[in-house]
């Protein structure tokens, strides 16, 4: 950063709910493939089920992943996919923090 | 994917020998793969690691690629058949059909590889493609009989890799379920 102050709008306009790491994560994952299950992201993550469906239910809430549940062999399988105001919202993120880093 | 290759090859290398089961196994094949595919993936695979859908390619971008390759494959085939020999015939070209696949198996297994990052495609693609010079440097009585030998070769490779690696991944990747009592949506 050559001068902070004159950045600091930039920080706040950060979206807080990408931000975090766990999220972060996430989103990056579900913004290289078309949908990924709840297993995957998981054993991905190396996340527990708690946690990462807390994780889920906000960025569901936020309108940034769509959440299919459906049943593969009698089993239950939740689907998880970026939703386009997902996608918009990542690719935003990932051009704010690397204008923040390398302007 | 090995034991699918596997089975492919076997069929392709009793078509060498004289049967004429490729024409039913291909119209089968193309009928069916993706039905079994997706059946064995979801008995075997997403029960254990999880589901992962990647983006569709073009299909028609891949298809001119395949094409393009195999057509520059046999062009270069035919320029090395002519260095060795001085002239090219029909005869000359089955003594090296081993190499002509192993080179088709190059640019399949090297397109695997750059999406899977999968390190043993990388030992196939040399037994592939040493393995069909080798097949083609022999002589052998009959003009398709290195051909048929070198598909069964490869056909036993994939089989056998086949089922050591998916015996590892069934002991490696237990099937995980998701825990009773809570709430995906907690």
């Amino acid at each position: 950063m050559s001068n902070p102050p004159e950045k600091l709008p930039e920080v706040k306009e950060i979206d807080k709910l990408i931000h975090e790491p766990v999220r972060l994560l996430l989103l990056a994952h579900l913004y290289v493939v078309e949908s990924a299950d709840f297993l995957y992201l998981m054993n991905q993550l190396g996340l527990t089920f708690g946690n990462l469906s807390s994780h889920m239910s906000k960025l569901e809430e936020a309108g940034y992943i769509d959440v299919e549940k459906e049943f593969v062999e009698k089993k239950p399988v939740t689907r998880l996919s970026l939703t386009d105001e997902g996608r918009v919202a990542f690719a935003d993120y990932r051009v704010r923090m690397r204008h923040l880093f390398v302007d | 994917m090995e034991l699918l290759m596997g089975a492919i090859l076997f069929v392709v290398s009793s078509t060498f020998g004289g049967t004429s089961a490729f024409s039913s196994f291909l119209a089968l094949y193309i009928i069916f793969i993706k039905q079994i595919v997706e059946g064995f993936k979801k008995r075997y695979t997403y029960p254990r690691i999880g589901y992962l859908k990647l983006p569709e390619e073009d299909g028609k971008q891949i298809g001119i690629g395949i094409l393009t390759y195999m057509g520059g494959v046999l062009l270069a085939l035919v320029v090395l058949i002519y260095l060795l020999y001085g002239r090219f015939s029909g005869d000359l070209l089955n003594k090296w059909i081993p190499f002509l696949i192993g080179l088709i198996f190059f640019g399949g297994l090297q397109y695997h590889y750059s999406k899977s990052g999968d390190k043993l495609v990388l030992v196939y693609t040399v037994i592939a493609v040493g393995g069909g010079l080798v097949f083609s440097l022999m002589n052998f009585p009959e003009k398709l009989t290195g051909a048929q030998l070198y598909a069964l070769f490869m056909s036993a490779i994939f089989i056998v890799a086949g089922v050591l690696r998916f015996r590892k991944f069934r002991n490696d990747h237990p099937i995980q379920s998701i825990p009773e009592g809570v709430s995906e949506n907690e």
